[in-house]
């Protein structure tokens, strides 16, 4: 459903709600089931992320469904000095700042990995392009059902950050993640980096302590002359890449390629663990940004709005997403036009948002190949729900109740009206200000 | 038609004659400028039989609609005719101020032919145009030639290109010095220039360059200046110019290192780069008016053997100068780039050629009597003295100085490392690194594939994403696709380094204020799809077709060690692919409806 509205019945959380029915999700759900509700809470100082009001309602939902919901979301890797959710503590902090808590959006929030993002279920990967095997946070693969919410936007690495990327890093443990970024990788990963310590000047750089001191696992060291690498101890963890800012450690060749393959396989996982019957994604393809929730800023959406997109295949979903992404028109003054691709029918997030070009279809087309879904789809177009009433606001059970009758007694009882009537003038002259 | 003004000067130089003529607003339609133009004028005035060095060959210099208006990085004039090197056409472009200034001097380009008797120069100042006497500058080196006559004309603010000394000698290698005081033009242009007589052409203007929507112009203007300043892929453009390639190329293995056939020498490379330079030498200078890249700076060396106060090389020349004869003296490359400058020569043929020589050396092929300089790979004095032999045309300068496949014909046994694509020396980055560039080198026309293959994304041109470097498919389409955009930029009169961060609309949009026609973004690069055609044609006359397209053997030898060891480009699948998508048939020619397609029939 497109995200016009011309009244109540076309608030996009209404849409949400009933294309959550028309999708089946509400038979997905029994008594008692847990429900996960995955979602991406927003990085510190983030303006993107999606409204806590989607996920109040669709929590409500859940409970009425007789469901118990919670809702979550992983810690992240410490990609740089910034991030504000690399613990559960640091998440949550960020998420309170951001409008998120069990009082807000009605059930528990829970960090799903555990503090550090240690507490994970193994699952082996045989169909897996790259990954043979995932680690999925505990949490979320202990569920008895899965809502995936998406804020659909580009991504820097993934291209897309849509149905697929939220199941696969937004659900995997830290070494999940880190085998996703090509961790103990000897062609995609840090460790296959090509060196060239000549580029560093050794201990006459003047931040030639920041590099000697910040690789957790001590394979990154400055000597007098030069960087020394023990390739063997790295672990791909990307500390270093905020820091060595000489070129000296390169980014290794098809790094970003691999990733959305490997990201692709993770969702599998997460997928696969939770069962494919009780999976659901929703995508609101709304203030779609080049850039993720993940970074500390939203910028000008390249495109306009395109609606809420439900289906329980995540490739489905986000084809469907990219599709209608692609037939859009960019925005100006966005991205969309710094990397002159405003016109309809010209793919927006290879050339917005990876930053070297990377295809936004990899990950769907490795979904594909792994099993996690397929690209073809057949779109349901859905003008409006077919009845406002259950989504009103009603602050009591039964029928809604006229205002006159409701508000009778107040009116009576309290001054709404100022007694000797309101001052003010009768002969103004509009027309001049017209 | 507005951007172009409509008036080429041809200058008979046999009969001193110099006039100015129209030039038809459909031919500018058709061709828009630039490379366009210059290529179409090349194709119909010079005879195929022609030699290059004759009285026959044209030299056209071209600017663009675009070439001195208030759009940013702006300042681009193309050089073409007839090379002595490749026997077929050639084109090169420049930056600087001397494009502008013809513009307004109210021309868009102009056209030599004949020979004159005497050394002269061209001076051109709002439409009036002389030829003047060069003999007291004759011989002077290219810089102070054009000190000399710049002092002569009156004009402190005119600008000249002018050839050196190798020109004057018609040295096959000889480049036209830009007024940015470097060698600029390649392709044996200089020579061309010097079998003309002619010492330099010195213009001065003061007209504005008409465009059809001003306030449009200024506004795309403005947003393009923002996208050059901002574009993340030109941050090392910006920082160091283009010798941040050196640098940052050591993690592909592109940057070619002793003739091609070395693959670890990051230490080598390291000292050559453009951090080494700014971290001891590099000095401000921005001889292109409006460009927020700011791509050139000047290099003072002021103690030592190699003292020299000059433009600092472009990566080419450290590359060529450097890396290529295993030379890690920065201060020697600096040296001889600007000797290079001086005598009016390609750095990259003389890179070329010096390694060449120091190859045959090592095999024993000449004796270092005969060289008469200690050939050692990495001697920076031989790489410094063979730069100027070949510049005086003496000793061993003199074969070297016509370029590798000339004097590799002189000795036996130098086959296997005598390299050169068609004549003209290879460009300094390896297409096993890089499989783009051997479909674009084997083909000839200019163009960095490389930016397509890994970063630059075109939706409209077929570019969807990124490709992996090694890739088998897409680098026939990467390379078309690079040529194009090449050639589009270059006839509109903007610089190809700005590429990364200039989209199509941008420039057709551009096209489309300073002209007043329509030019949708596919409209503008068939015009760059044009020329890269009727270039072609006039190869296929010279008599090359698909069985010249070829690479040397060594850079198709997979490297045993380094960055792209045991990769090596299928050419012959590249080229298929590239053919068919050019629209040519299998022996490289374009096909009648290729032609009809692009109005060339």
């Amino acid at each position: 459903m497109d995200d016009k509205a011309a009244g109540n019945q076309d608030s996009l959380v209404a849409k949400m709600l009933y294309l959550f029915d028309q999708a089946g999700f509400s038979e997905m759900i029994q008594p008692r089931d847990v429900v996960a509700i995955k979602l991406h809470m927003g990085e510190w100082n983030n303006t993107g992320y999606l409204r806590p009001v989607y996920i109040r309602a669709l929590a409500d939902k859940i409970k009425s469904l007789g469901g118990v919901p919670f809702v979550t979301d992983t810690t992240t890797l410490p990609y740089h000095v910034w991030a504000a959710r690399v613990t559960a503590l640091d998440y949550l902090t960020t998420a309170e700042r951001n409008g998120f808590n069990s009082g807000t959006v009605g059930c528990p929030v829970i960090i799903a990995d555990g503090y550090f993002g240690t507490d994970d279920v193994h699952v082996d990967l045989p169909e897996g392009v790259i990954l043979k095997e995932s680690y999925v946070a505990t949490a979320i693969a202990a569920a008895d059902a899965l809502i995936v919410l998406s804020h659909f936007k580009g991504h820097g690495l993934g291209v897309v950050g849509g149905a697929i990327k939220n199941m696969a890093l937004g659900c995997a443990s830290k070494r999940g993640k880190f085998a996703v970024h090509g961790c103990g990788s000897l062609k995609f990963g840090y460790q296959g980096a090509p060196l060239v310590a000549e580029l560093c000047t050794g201990r006459d750089c003047p931040n030639w302590r920041l590099c000697d001191e910040v690789c957790p696992f001590d394979a990154l060291h400055v000597a007098e002359e030069g960087l020394v690498w023990e390739a063997e101890k790295c672990r791909s963890c990307m500390a270093h890449r905020s820091v060595v800012g000489c070129g000296a450690l390169a980014v290794p060749d098809d790094l970003t390629d691999a990733n959305c393959v490997a990201i692709a396989d993770a969702a599998r996982a997460t997928q696969k663990v939770v069962g494919p019957d009780r999976v659901g994604c929703i995508n609101l393809a709304i203030d779609i940004t080049s850039w993720c929730d993940c970074a500390g800023f939203a910028g000008r959406p390249i495109i306009p709005n395109l609606g809420v997109f439900v289906s329980p295949d995540p490739v489905a979903v986000d084809m469907a997403c990219i599709d209608a992404a692609n037939a859009a028109p960019g925005i100006p003054g966005s991205d969309a036009e710094q990397y002159g691709v405003m016109e309809c029918g010209v793919p927006k997030f290879s050339t917005c948002s990876s930053v070297i070009g990377v295809s936004q279809l990899l990950q769907l087309k490795t979904g594909q190949k792994n099993g996690l879904g397929s690209m073809e789809y057949e779109l349901e177009r859905i003008d409006q729900v077919e009845s406002v009433l259950p989504y009103l606001f009603n602050p009591g059970p039964g029928d809604p109740v006229p205002l006159g009758t409701r508000f009778k007694r107040l009116f009576e009882k309290l001054p709404v009206f100022p007694s000797e009537g309101y001052r003010r003038r009768e002969d103004v002259d509009l027309e001049e200000l017209r | 038609m507005a951007g172009m003004i409509g008036k080429v000067l041809h200058v008979d130089l046999q009969r001193g004659d110099v006039r100015e003529k129209e030039l038809s607003p459909v031919l500018i339609k058709f061709m828009l400028g630039g490379v366009g133009v210059a290529s179409l004028l090349v194709s119909i005035e010079v005879p195929v039989e022609a030699n290059a060095l004759d009285a026959a060959n044209r030299l056209v210099f071209m600017a663009g609609p675009l070439t001195g208006t208030t759009f940013p990085a702006a300042t681009r004039y193309t050089v073409a005719a007839k090379s002595p090197l490749s026997d077929t056409i050639y084109s090169g472009g420049g930056g600087g101020g001397w494009g502008p200034e013809l513009k307004a001097a109210g021309l868009d380009g102009i056209l030599i032919e004949g020979k004159a008797s005497k050394p002269v120069y061209l001076w051109v100042q709002d439409s009036k145009a002389e030829l003047r006497d060069a003999t007291q500058v004759w011989g002077l080196d290219a810089l102070a030639a054009q000190e000399q006559i710049i002092k002569e004309v009156g004009q402190r603010r005119a600008r000249a290109v002018s050839i050196g000394p190798a020109g004057e000698r018609m040295a096959r290698i000889a480049a036209i010095v830009g007024d940015t005081g470097q060698a600029a033009i390649f392709g044996g242009m200089g020579a061309v220039m010097g079998s003309k007589n002619l010492k330099a052409i010195v213009v001065r203007g003061h007209q504005r360059v008409p465009v059809a929507d001003e306030p449009a112009l200024t506004e795309l203007g403005r947003k393009a200046s923002i996208y050059l300043a901002s574009n993340r892929n030109l941050r090392g453009l910006r920082a160091y110019g283009t010798a941040y390639a050196m640098e940052q190329s050591i993690p592909t293995g592109e940057v070619p290192v002793q003739n091609w056939r070395t693959f670890c020498w990051d230490e080598g490379i390291c000292r050559l780069g453009g951090r080494s330079i700014a971290n001891s030498y590099r000095r401000p200078y921005a001889p292109c008016r409006d460009c927020p890249v700011r791509c050139f700076s000047k290099v003072e060396v002021g103690e030592g053997k190699y003292q020299v106060h000059g433009v600092t090389p472009q990566y080419e020349a450290l590359a060529a100068l450097g890396s290529l004869c295993l030379n890690d003296n920065l201060e020697s490359v600096c040296y001889a780039s600007h000797l290079c400058d001086q005598y009016g020569l390609d750095p990259v043929a003389v890179g070329s050629a010096i390694a060449f020589a120091m190859e045959t050396a090592e095999k024993g092929l000449i004796s270092k009597e005969d060289a008469g300089i200690d050939l050692a790979w990495g001697n920076p004095e031989a790489v410094v003295g063979l730069t100027a032999q070949i510049g005086q045309g003496t000793g061993l300068g003199k074969s070297l100085g016509e370029g590798v496949k000339l004097a590799s014909t002189q000795l036996d046994g130098v086959t296997e490392f005598t390299l050169h694509l068609k004549g003209l020396p290879v460009p300094m980055g390896d297409p096993r690194a890089f499989f783009s560039l051997a479909p674009a080198y084997a083909t000839g026309f200019p163009g960095d594939p490389t930016a397509f293959e890994r970063f630059l994304v075109r939706p409209r041109l077929g570019i969807m994403h990124k490709q992996g470097r090694f890739d088998k498919g897409g680098k026939g389409l990467a390379a078309k696709v690079a040529q194009d955009y090449h050639a589009m930029v270059e006839s509109a009169g903007i610089c190809p380094l700005t590429i990364p961060a200039m989209h199509l609309p941008i420039i057709s949009a551009a096209l489309e204020a300073a002209t007043g026609e329509t030019f949708t973004p596919l409209q503008a690069i068939a015009m760059g799809e044009r020329t890269v055609n009727l270039q072609r044609l006039y190869a296929n006359e010279c008599g090359i077709s698909a069985g010249d397209d070829r690479l040397p053997e060594r850079l198709l030898t997979p490297a045993a060690e380094g960055r792209h060891a045991g990769h090596v480009p299928d050419l012959a699948t590249q080229l298929e692919e590239y053919y068919e998508l050019r629209g040519w048939d299998s022996d490289g020619r374009p096909t009648q409806q290729t032609l009809e397609k692009l109005g060339l029939a």
